[in-house]
């Protein structure tokens, strides 16, 4: 039995990460929206509104946690704190799994706030394996890790992109993130082939598609989570679900946050081309197109 | 030596993202930058090790620059971005949240040259730092009405306040919280100077309200009260202490605190009371 179906993995459809400009309109108007994915270490607070917003989401709303410091490729131990905390945020809001980063973020000393790519080699997959088993031994809910994108390569790496992303999932029993924008700034910053990298992806392993914007500069691609979705993105995004089938999709944008209308549009547009892609697959079940609000 | 252990490697990106100036040029540095990252055929090593520090400095200068806004209009951007790279040096990001990037900010510029002499710079500093922590502190509901009647009056000497755990208290030599108000009202961009008011010593509450951050500038007398309260001074001895050290009268006392209790209670700033 696959990650997915053994931890029940559900499809939520298309959701959008709930970001400050639109907290008012989501909570008030509560519009129509398949699901929401919040910044864990936002709400890892002692109280006050972040908390009270993350209850009223989660009161209207699916909500999935997302972090983005936790270090799992890191040097330094896993921080106790930061688990405690993010434990807490876990039992508000009861979510069907949790996710942060392949990555790391700093050492003992400094924490960079940068999701910063590994050397992608054995060592380092048995390194971040045994980090993976730790944090799933504190918390029952499913862990899935993001693939992130990079702006340099190791003389230390060893395996390809791909190879190490599936090498650690399959070793640790953890479920992928797979942002398909990530895929590709990684394929324009180093070449990888992004259809190689979608074929690759174990399909029972994915638990959450992220889409988002970049920024092209002179000689390489931002991350940026700004602007519309590009073309080429897409059509990454239309392989990956004739692929994998019907998987939780998200889109994210952080930079030049657009109006509520303009978010809810492009998540509209992921629904409706996942929707035309799942329609094609007599087996499978398409979630409603109008979200829970 | 080429580095293939993590940790060191680990360590050497970090020595090198937290640079302040570019990595390009600095030829010690791309030696040992080759041993490390492959570059590409439109990237050096360096330059593709110098992309994550220039978006290390950028989001750590921008996180200051968002809870500091009238620091950074007070002094100008190009001064307040040195002063953030002067402070993040001295005090590196440990924190797993960005939130806590300016827990030393204050403390770092009153006692740093020139700006240790900026008595409404330092304020200021103080002011918006009080906002940062007020805005997600633990919640507490206020002090029930039968909780204050089931207690036995014999009790209230020996009794600890407990008070709202957002509430800061601060002594100001300038009313740095109208500047912070004017700074950040309209447009936070803007370049135009800020007023600097007249010294005018200032005692001030930051807190968190039901609905938004608070801040009330109360008397001098009643600041002290509330400051022994505040470090958990109990009733009596607070009560005791305040008069002695301000030389009131007994009677001055006793007509001013029921006044001040009454608006603490009606502030939601009593939240228990530990007999």
């Amino acid at each position: 039995m696959g990650f997915r179906e053994r931890h029940r993995i559900p499809d939520l459809g298309v959701g959008v990460g709930f970001r400050l400009p639109h907290y008012a309109t989501v909570l008030g108007d509560k519009p129509p929206m398949d699901w929401f994915e919040v910044i864990s270490e936002n709400f890892m607070v002692e109280g006050g509104k972040p908390l009270e917003n993350l209850t009223a989401l989660s009161a209207s709303y699916r909500v999935v946690p997302h972090g983005v410091s936790m270090s799992i490729g890191g040097s330094a131990p896993l921080s106790p704190v930061y688990l405690d905390r993010l434990q807490k945020v876990l039992e508000r809001i009861a979510p069907p799994w949790f996710s942060d980063h392949l990555c790391w973020g700093g050492t003992a000393s400094l924490n960079a706030h940068e999701l910063l790519p590994l050397p992608m080699n054995a060592e380092v997959v048995r390194h971040v394996v045994e980090r993976i088993k730790r944090v799933q031994d504190r918390f029952s809910v499913p862990f899935a890790l993001e693939n992130v994108s990079s702006y340099m390569a190791f003389q230390a790496s060893s395996m390809q992109e791909f190879e190490f992303v599936c090498e650690v999932a399959e070793k640790s029993d953890s479920g992928i993130l797979f942002d398909v924008n990530n895929i590709y700034v990684s394929y324009r910053n180093h070449g990888t082939d992004p259809m190689a990298y979608v074929d690759a992806i174990p399909k029972d392993r994915v638990v959450q598609i992220h889409l988002a914007g970049h920024t092209e500069k002179d000689r390489y691609v931002l991350d940026t989570h700004a602007g519309h979705v590009r073309d080429e993105v897409w059509d990454l995004y239309r392989r990956t679900i004739e692929k994998l089938g019907a998987v939780s999709t998200l889109v994210e944008w952080d930079d030049d946050i657009p109006e509520w209308d303009v978010l809810a549009a492009e998540a509209g547009k992921a629904r409706a081309l996942r929707n035309d892609i799942l329609a094609k697959q007599p087996s499978t079940v398409t979630p409603a197109s109008e979200g829970r609000a | 030596m080429k580095p293939t252990a993590l940790p060191q490697i680990q360590d050497f990106v970090i020595s090198a993202i937290t640079k302040t100036s570019p990595l390009m040029g600095q030829l010690a540095l791309a030696e040992s930058t080759r041993a490390v990252t492959t570059g590409n055929e439109r990237l050096t090593p360096v330059e593709q090790l110098d992309i994550y520090r220039e978006q290390f400095w950028l989001r750590h200068t921008g996180a200051l620059e968002e809870d500091f806004v009238s620091v950074a209009r007070l002094i100008g951007a190009d001064a307040f971005h040195t002063l953030c790279a002067s402070y993040i040096k001295a005090h590196p990001p440990q924190s797993y949240t960005l939130r806590d990037l300016g827990d030393r900010f204050a403390e770092f510029v009153s006692c740093t040259a020139p700006y240790k002499d900026d008595a409404l710079l330092c304020d200021l500093c103080h002011v918006e730092w009080a906002f940062v922590e007020a805005f997600d502190a633990a919640d507490a509901a206020p002090i029930s009405a039968q909780k204050i009647a089931a207690t036995p009056e014999d009790a209230w000497p020996n009794a600890v306040l407990a008070l709202h755990p957002s509430m800061r208290l601060l002594t100001l030599r300038y009313p740095a919280h109208d500047v912070r108000i004017t700074a950040r009202t309209g447009d936070e961009t803007s370049d135009a100077p800020l007023v600097r008011p007249p010294a005018q010593d200032t005692w001030l509450v930051v807190f968190r309200g039901p609905d938004t951050l608070k801040f009330i500038d109360i008397e001098r007398d009643a600041f002290m009260l509330l400051s022994k309260l505040h470090a958990g001074t109990p009733l009596g001895l607070a009560c005791e202490q305040t008069v002695t050290e301000l030389g009131l009268s007994e009677a001055a006392f006793q007509a001013a605190v029921g006044a001040w209790f009454s608006s603490w209670t009606q502030w939601g700033w009593v939240t228990d009371l530990i007999v």
